[in-house]
């Protein structure tokens, strides 16, 4: 975990310098849930990131470019163009030199020109610059490490056309069918000083390290904090900004294990549109035979009448007279459709009641989060009041330890329900795993999902007594700890039972989920 | 943008006049140049000979070329005017798939590059031609883009064979 943020706090000298700030004291002290970070739980996939600012973006930068100047004997220039065109991916370059040579890998990254220079007018008291066709003293020319010359002043538009057509990285010399990469330090003399394309340029290649870069993201936050992820090792984990946002590394949404990211994506569409609007109303309306909108049964009667005026059979739909008995529509008889009718209301009632389930469950765990998420600047204040305050028991982390691993927990049972929505009785999964297997495995989760739950109500009920000043004993300290360790062990346990007794029975590749990092 | 041209790319345009009127690329003639940033040029076939088939031998095109304002730092619009060869790189409407004609990424347009040079390109790319067909999907292309300028279609450049 870098934690080089406050090296840096004077970087951002706009207005919300101090809100930045504020926000990362606060956070800085969530840093143990990173920092020896080892999961003892289930995977023992590695888990590290590293939060990026523009102060570690040069460092991390130089870092790569020192490696590979270093290794291959090359400028910082060079290095640069074959890590821009590796995506920064030192391994990968190292091993395509290795196979095809360094003169392919130059090539290709554009180190040296893939067209021979014509004449070398070096010698030459003027040149005929190529672009504008003029007759130009030599030393009003600049040459690329190409050969290619070309007149200073078409150089410069030539420049500033490229950088603000977005071109930075692969700023080609001008030559035709040259493609070499200009080189940075002559860019950076032929354009003036301060000129906002010279800024531009620079600041692309410096932010190439976060863009063309597989292992890092930038922080999705909005408005954006200004920093990226950097993660080494495996890309499905859930890091968190500076700022305090936590996120998916893989698709840049919320954290969402143990829900996978497909699962999530989905949830989240389906409980934005009205598809569930749609299976309510499949499941209690009927459309009117005559005006087409939706008619409820409100009533005993299977005889119903719509708005428009039209009676209709509700068991049919088919339009009717209104002369009826209790038992029976005069004229009408549909007893046969009865069956398939009822059955097709049944599934989409069924599937309805089945949603409506999950759906509370991750939202009343979410709608939790965000309660305790608020609480927390709270407690942080008195946890310091108290520690300030009291001198006989001075400790109170433990407080603040209890509600991270609340918020934590919170977290993961809610997205557990979205989980076990697709997981179990729906269609996502059903061609790789057998029902019997699926049920048991319901059970299974089900178990461990209803233990964390309990426990977690408790610790949240305990903290809340916490808040209470008379309340400060030991005795709730040690109820606090132990229920803090009981839910860290019962998370490890029911990602274990996710992952080797149920995602390891699926082949697909999109069922991975980010492991369980906390301590 | 066009009809605004800087005073280099005015120079520039100039400069190329002048060395087309000393020495013309080969089979090729100025027509007009009024304005000077909007150039028609015929064009002859080239003729056979040397093993190279002759598939446009006898024929004579017009070629129209729209400085932009940025010339040369950005291409020139390069179309044939009716009736455009019939190539497999060349719409009816004569749009012209050819690399060097366009900017961006996958372009190879270069300020390096002149009129003169990009028509002896357009000449050799008829030489070499041994498939007199319109390119696959070409009524269809001319409908979709209509008017519009050839630059704003986005081109895949993947055959060097003709």
């Amino acid at each position: 975990m870098a934690d080089d943020s406050d090296l840096c706090s004077d970087y951002y000298d706009d207005d919300e310098d101090d809100e930045s700030d504020q926000l990362y004291q606060v956070d800085s002290g969530n840093d143990y849930l990173g920092e020896d970070t080892q999961p003892e739980a289930s995977s023992s996939r590695k888990q590290e990131w590293t939060v990026i600012d523009q102060c570690t973006l040069a460092k991390l930068q130089n870092g790569a470019l020192e490696a590979v100047s270093g290794i291959m004997g090359c400028s910082r220039s060079t290095a640069r163009k074959l890590l821009v065109h590796f995506r920064w991916d030192k391994e990968s370059l190292m091993c395509t030199v290795a196979d095809k040579g360094q003169e392919v890998v130059y090539r290709a990254a554009g180190v040296t020109s893939a067209v021979e220079l014509e004449d070398p007018s070096a010698s030459m008291a003027e040149v005929d610059c190529g672009s504008c066709l003029c007759s130009v003293a030599r030393n009003e020319c600049t040459s690329m490490e190409c050969g290619h010359i070309f007149c200073n002043s078409c150089w410069q538009q030539y420049f500033d056309v490229q950088i603000s057509d977005g071109n930075s990285r692969r700023l080609r010399c001008m030559a035709f069918r040259c493609g070499a990469i200009c080189d940075e330090g002559k860019v950076g003399e032929l354009l003036p000083d301060s000129s906002p394309a010279l800024k531009r340029y620079q600041q692309a290649l410096l932010e190439s390290y976060i863009e063309d870069n597989q292992n890092v993201r930038w922080c999705p936050s909005a408005p954006h904090c200004g920093r990226a992820i950097q993660v080494d090792g495996d890309h499905y984990c859930e890091p968190q900004c500076c700022c305090g946002l936590m996120f998916c590394f893989k698709c840049g949404d919320l954290p969402h294990s143990p829900a996978t990211c497909e699962m999530f994506q989905i949830w989240k569409q389906k409980s934005q549109d009205d598809s569930e609007t749609k299976n309510w109303l499949c499941a209690h309306t009927k459309p009117c035979p005559k005006c087409k909108n939706p008619v409820e049964k409100n009533g005993g009667c299977n005889l119903v009448v719509c708005r428009c005026g039209q009676a209709f059979c509700w068991l049919c739909g088919s339009a009717t007279g209104t002369d009826h008995t209790w038992t029976r529509i005069s004229g009408h008889e549909c007893g046969r459709w009865k069956d398939d009718m009822d059955k097709k209301v049944d599934e989409a009632s069924r599937n309805h009641k089945r949603y409506m389930h999950y759906f509370e469950r991750w939202k009343g765990h979410m709608d939790s989060l965000a309660k305790e998420d608020e609480l927390r600047a709270d407690v942080l204040t008195s946890v310091e009041n108290l520690e300030n305050a009291d001198n006989e028991l001075n400790d109170y982390s433990w407080i603040t330890f209890g509600l991270d691993q609340v918020l934590v927990a919170r977290r993961i049972l809610s997205s557990s329900y979205v989980f076990a929505f697709f997981m179990f009785g729906n269609d996502m999964f059903k061609s790789e795993i057998s029902e019997e297997r699926n049920l048991a495995n319901k059970e299974l989760f089900e178990d461990q999902q209803q233990m964390l739950e309990a426990e977690l109500e408790r610790l949240s009920h305990l903290l809340e007594d916490a808040q209470k000043p008379a309340n400060k004993s030991m005795q709730l300290r040690m109820l606090v700890i132990n229920s803090k360790d009981s839910i860290h062990r019962r998370i490890v346990n029911l990602y274990n039972t996710l992952e080797n007794d149920i995602l390891s029975q699926l082949t697909q590749s999109a069922s991975s989920i980010a492991p369980y990092t906390g301590k | 943008m066009y009809g605004n041209p800087t005073v280099v790319a005015m120079r520039r345009i100039q400069g190329e006049l002048r060395d087309w009127l000393k020495s013309a690329p080969e089979g090729c003639a100025l027509e007009s140049y009024d304005p000077l940033t909007n150039w028609v040029i015929i064009m002859q076939g080239p003729e056979g000979g040397m093993g190279m088939a002759r598939l446009y031998e006898g024929e004579v095109f017009r070629l129209q070329i729209r400085f932009p304002d940025r010339y040369p730092l950005e291409a020139p619009e390069v179309v044939f005017l009716p009736e455009s060869p019939i190539h497999p790189h060349i719409y009816t409407n004569g749009h012209i798939c050819l690399d060097i004609l366009y900017d961006g990424v996958n372009g190879g347009w270069s300020p390096a590059l002149t009129v003169s040079k990009v028509c002896l390109s357009l000449r050799s790319m008829l030489a070499s031609n041994t498939d007199k067909t319109r390119p696959p999907g070409d009524q269809a292309y001319c409908r979709r883009v209509g008017e519009r300028s050839p630059k704003l279609t986005r081109w895949a450049f993947d055959d060097d064979s003709v």
